[in-house]
């Protein structure tokens, strides 16, 4: 009898114990008895994301629950910065792996300046990513997300609010974005460290050798390096990209062309003079380059010939006949492309309307 | 149009000129011959050229002046815009108490309560030089008044302008080349855009020192005199005291020197020209107080120093080589510039880190990277004139100038020297910086008619007539410079043998083509002529403070709503009244309504700016506590919505928040003035926090009571083409003072503290009833309305928005 009770207490002790285990998920497997009190349990899921940071800057959470119990259970007192994303290749999301590549930079800012787990800053911020075909999909479910990449800042107390979504169409991708919209939800200032870019300081460490060596090789011949006609080229190669207005695509980042939403058409020209798109552009960069070509045919004893009898070498007259029809018909069309853009402009020259 | 007229005729006769002013390009020994020659023919060509250099010159003045008077005409004569009238207000302070208590000018109408040094923080050329024109003038018992000297300033130097082009173009290439620059500078509109009668600014008078500078160096290259370096540098001090653009001077100089002795092309000439102008250049710019000790304390006057350097160095290696042997020399040579270059690179690093020498201002910084300024200083971003330059606009400033002057620099390049290259330099960088900024298209103008001018000229030249050009060809052969390689003259000879091949290919396709060719030029040039006028006479010519617009029957009508508020200003307030307003209308206010302001164009001081933008975005009970502790006495609003103006304060007021968000993040946030979807809207859909903020409220009181035709609602903005979301403003600590006849300008007195305090809050109410207009999402500043009658702005800012000038977007 007594032995009997005995082994009923541990048996149903077996019971429950294992039930309990059952019953959790996971991830969740750390999470303590209810029994012990909310000071333990909170302690443990720092330490627990404190571990995670240690390994990689950006937890990655691959399991709704894991994201339910971190993110949205209380105790909490640590805010977490959540992005959402789809990096698959199938997905074909260029934009998260940009977002992804500035994220990554705050998040080892971050930990750059207050790393350190006993590092005395009055806010404990995590970051975390969770990835659509890695687990996130339920997540993407729960906050009816259909787009990413998404960045949501969870605070310590209640749910997140508008203000904690950040506005990515208005703020733009910039890790010093970011940074302002993480100072002004959770109030804490990351000092933003870019990594170096080693493969532009590779480009140009290696296009610096090669022309040093090129110069080597071809120092008996460095008059080649003086003659005027590579320089003259090269001059105007730069400043015809600075007069068809690529510094402003640069800056502004129109698209390539213009789809009318409606009937599918392609047009090339915008129709306003403050904005302009990239085909654009690169059609007035050619016809500034024709015209260039034609002013220099029509000069065309300055041409680089070094004897008339070369084959194919146009005459003069033919050279001066070609050079005007081409100026001619450049310029009007140039003429009528900046009419059409500038309502109310009155002229044109000879050919286009 | 007088203008056009003459204008019109100078391009035949630049034709013309080309044709007879052959001779003058001759070298010596072909003169000498002239003057031998039996024929008289000859003789009375070459003097009727020089007097036809003069004719034309002079016309080209009389155009650059003529051509700029279309707003004197059409208006009066009046100082244009914002910062000309702090200018005329400070030359008006210097004429009246002398120049040295300008100097020592402490202006406590400004920056309320600061007060602003003004001595120590303005370019002071332009002051000295319509002062001392104001004092000869009156000395000479020609009694004028000071605003009218302000206003026809730039006028009259960009006729000095079209002259120093014509001197420096010369100087690079020949007379017919210089003529043609000369007239094209006088009348193209990337210049006008700066120096029409009335634009009393820095730059009317710097462009014409920046060219005489130029020219004179290229003199002090070629000669290798004292006397032109120092003239120089004189040049340099007078554009120092007139424009912060002398640092494209200082940089630029020093590079034309540091190609070329990469070049090979180091000369005794060079050496004597470089050293000469730095050190007085650079004695002389520190002289001017706002400079004070920035040459040898900033980055941006670094290059200037390093080069200098440099060529001491090389003129002592130059030394040296005569007298050691070869070998010892390759060797000293290696030693000395790896040294030398370790050192200089070595010293400006120690010095910029231990903060001897400034590192790049944040203006001058966000040139190279171009991100910088959006995302560190918005208020130079906000700035319209700071935004990035697309190809129409190159085009509208430049016309068929822009099309040829790449050509311009190939045919510069065929035949090189000294002075050639810099044309190019100044070329390629001018473009880069026009590129990235649309105010720096007034440095690159110049150079793109003088290239223009140089493609034009030569392909005339050739196709005038075939004997004159073989001629050219001959005579037009650089002039022997110093080389330091013998491969370099092996190089000239093997140039030379072109023309001599060329006698015996001339068909006569040639000699037919060649006249279509003069033709098609002549015909494009007068298109220029035309382009130009249209342009200044469309875009350049408003005073921005008094606006024109067309009536619905087609009737000229003026709005003269800013002087009847600044007039209103001045008449009914108290002396000392404060007079709060967004920065761009603190320059006008002082200058015409002479009341203290708190924040004015010249924004140096970023917080004081944010204060004011968090008052203007700030719910009345907390803009009036600012207000009270800025002491503020009126507060100054511009309207549109009421004829359809669209730079009034709330297309600005996006930047007011985001400035005052800069300073006091805590308090203003961006995202609370847009609606869920992210939009800017003023109608009843908007932000509850833009619906109730202090512009608001001053900008649409009482306009809900307004029905313009019984079509659309009452409260209808023709700005925005929106009816308006809170039609029921009322105000606790504020009262309506003015309001001008079109409501441009509203003005609002700030209460004194009641007695007794009264707890109940001015009620809101909205307006439910969705608006049958709903406006997109960015565009709302520029769209056309569409009431029937509204007054349509031709002549105003919408312009001055096409064309970039101080607007906000």
């Amino acid at each position: 009898m007594h032995i009997y009770t005995l082994f009923d207490i541990i048996y149903l002790f077996l019971i429950l114990f294992s039930l309990s285990h059952l019953s959790q998920p996971v991830n969740a497997a750390k999470k303590r008895p209810i029994q012990e009190n909310i000071g333990d349990q909170l302690d443990s899921k720092v330490s627990q994301l404190w571990d995670w940071t240690q390994q990689r800057t950006i937890i990655p959470f691959t399991s709704y629950d894991s994201f339910q119990h971190y993110l949205r259970t209380k105790p909490r007192n640590y805010s977490v910065v959540l992005m959402l994303t789809a990096l698959r290749s199938e997905r074909g999301c260029q934009i998260c792996k940009e977002a992804r590549d500035e994220y990554k930079i705050v998040a080892d800012s971050f930990r750059f300046s207050y790393g350190h787990r006993d590092s005395t800053h009055e806010k404990l911020l995590f970051f975390a990513m969770t990835d659509f075909d890695e687990g996130g999909g339920e997540i993407f479910e729960s906050l009816h997300l259909k787009t990413a990449p998404v960045f949501i800042h969870y605070p310590p107390t209640g749910k997140p609010k508008s203000a904690d979504r950040f506005d990515m169409s208005r703020q733009g991708l910039h890790a010093e974005a970011l940074v302002q919209w993480i100072s002004d939800v959770t109030s804490v200032r990351i000092r933003l460290f870019r990594p170096p870019n080693y493969t532009l300081l590779f480009t140009v460490g290696l296009l610096f050798i090669l022309m040093m060596l090129g110069g080597y090789w071809m120092r008996e011949q460095l008059d080649s390096f003086y003659n005027p006609i590579y320089w003259s080229l090269l001059s105007i190669a730069i400043v015809l990209v600075m007069i068809s207005g690529q510094m402003w695509n640069q800056i502004r980042g129109p698209p390539m062309v213009h789809r009318d939403p409606n009937t599918g058409a392609t047009g090339f020209f915008s129709g306003s003079s403050q904005y302009q798109f990239v085909a654009e552009t690169g059609i007035v960069f050619a016809l500034y380059g024709g015209i260039t070509a034609a002013l220099i045919m029509l000069n065309h004893d300055l041409l680089p010939l070094g004897s008339k009898s070369v084959v194919g070498v146009p005459s003069r007259g033919l050279s001066s006949l070609g050079g005007l029809i081409m100026f001619v018909i450049i310029f009007s069309y140039l003429l009528s492309i900046f009419k059409m853009k500038y309502q109310g402009y009155p002229y044109s020259f000879l050919l286009f309307g | 149009m007088a203008t056009q007229s003459s204008d019109k005729e100078e391009t035949d006769l630049e034709s013309l000129m080309q044709h007879l002013s052959e001779d003058k390009k001759a070298p010596k020994g072909r003169k000498e011959e002239l003057l031998e020659d039996p024929f008289p023919l000859a003789k009375i060509l070459k003097s009727a050229s020089s007097l036809l250099v003069v004719l034309i010159l002079s016309l080209a003045c009389v155009a650059a002046f003529i051509s700029r008077l279309f707003a004197v005409i059409r208006f009066e004569s009046i100082i244009h815009e914002f910062d000309p009238w702090f200018n005329y207000r400070a030359t008006h302070y210097m004429v009246n108490k002398g120049f040295y208590n300008f100097l020592n000018w402490f202006d406590e109408r400004a920056w309320y309560p600061l007060g602003r040094i003004v001595g120590g923080t303005v370019y002071p050329g332009l002051m000295l030089t319509s002062g001392l024109i104001h004092y000869i003038l009156n000395s000479l018992h020609i009694t004028i008044h000071i605003r009218d000297v302000c206003v026809f300033l730039a006028p009259i130097f960009s006729g000095l302008t079209a002259i120093a082009m014509f001197l420096m173009t010369r100087e690079v290439w020949s007379t017919g080349a210089g003529l043609l620059a000369a007239a094209c500078m006088s009348i193209v509109p990337g210049y006008i855009s700066r120096s029409v009668a009335g634009s009393y600014d820095n730059e009317g008078i710097a462009i014409f020192a920046l060219l005489f500078t130029y020219f004179l160096w290229l003199r002090s290259v070629k000669t290798g005199s004292v006397f032109w370096a120092t003239s120089c540098a004189i040049s340099y001090f007078y554009m120092v005291s007139a424009w912060g653009g002398y640092v494209f001077i200082i940089n630029l100089i020093p590079l034309h020197t540091f190609v070329l002795i990469l070049m090979g092309r180091f000369s005794v000439r060079l050496y004597v020209a470089y050293t000469t102008f730095f050190i007085l250049g650079l004695i002389m710019s520190m002289q001017v107080p706002f400079v004070g000790f920035q040459p040898i304390r900033t980055s941006e006057h670094m290059a200037a120093a390093g080069v200098f350097a440099l060529i001491n160095a090389y003129a002592f290696l130059d030394y040296v080589r005569g007298l050691v042997t070869k070998r010892e020399f390759t060797l000293l040579f290696y030693f000395m510039v790896l040294v030398c270059a370790g050192v200089v690179f070595l010293a400006v690093l120690v010095l910029t880190w231990s903060g001897y020498v400034a590192p790049w201002s944040g203006r001058f910084y966000s040139l190279w990277d171009t991100g910088y300024a959006k995302i560190h200083i918005p208020i130079i971003a906000s700035v319209s004139e700071h935004q990035p330059t697309t190809w129409a606009s190159f085009f509208f400033d430049l016309h068929i100038l822009i099309c040829v002057f790449p050509s311009g620099i190939w045919i510069v390049l065929r035949k090189i020297t000294d002075e050639r290259i810099f044309l190019v330099l100044y070329g390629v960088f001018a473009a880069y910086f026009a590129g990235v900024m649309v105010r720096l298209m007034l440095t690159f103008t110049p150079i793109v008619c003088c290239l223009g001018a140089i493609a034009i000229s030569q392909t005339l030249t050739q196709n005038f007539s075939s004997e004159e050009a073989k001629d050219t060809e001959h005579s037009n052969k650089p002039k022997p410079v110093a080389k330091t390689r013998q491969k370099g003259a092996n190089r000239d000879k093997r140039e030379d043998t072109t023309p001599e091949e060329l006698d015996t290919h001339d068909d006569y396709l040639n000699s037919g083509t060649k006249n279509f060719v003069v033709m098609a030029i002549a015909l494009i040039l007068m298109l220029f002529t035309v382009h130009c006028t249209w342009v200044t006479s469309n875009a350049y010519s408003s005073p921005s403070i008094v606006l024109a617009t067309q009536g619905s029957d087609g009737s000229r009508m003026i709005l003269d709503d800013f002087r009847e508020a600044y007039f209103w200003l001045s008449q009914n307030t108290a002396e000392d009244a404060t007079v709060m307003s967004w920065w761009d209308y603190g320059y006008q206010i002082a200058g015409m309504g002479n009341r203290t302001t708190l924040v004015d164009n010249n924004t140096w001081n970023n917080s004081h700016i944010a204060l004011v933008g968090m008052a203007m975005s700030s719910p009345e009970e907390r803009a009036y506590k600012i207000m009270r502790k800025l002491g503020v006495n009126y507060v100054l609003a511009i309207f549109g919505g009421f004829i359809g103006y669209s730079g009034d304060d709330i297309n600005k007021f996006l930047w007011m928040v985001r400035i005052a968000q800069g300073e006091h993040p805590s308090v203003i946030k961006e995202s609370d003035y847009f609606t869920q979807n992210g939009e800017f809207r003023v109608d009843s859909e908007g932000a509850p926090t833009l619906l109730n903020c202090l512009m608001y409220k001053m900008c649409y009181y009482r306009f809900g009571e307004i029905q313009f035709d019984s079509r659309n609602p009452s409260g209808f903005d023709r700005t925005r083409n929106v009816e308006i979301g809170n039609k029921d403003i009322s105000f606790k600590h504020l009262e309506e003072a003015y309001t001008t006849e079109h409501w441009l300008v509203r003005i609002y007195k700030v209460k004194d503290p009641s007695n007794r305090i009264v707890d109940d809050d001015a009620k809101i109410t909205f307006r439910n009833k969705k608006t049958k207009y709903s406006p997109s999402t960015k565009k709302y500043g520029k769209r056309k309305g569409i009431v029937p009658d509204k007054l349509k702005v031709t002549k105003g800012k919408s312009y001055k928005q096409l064309t970039g000038k101080k607007v906000r977007q």
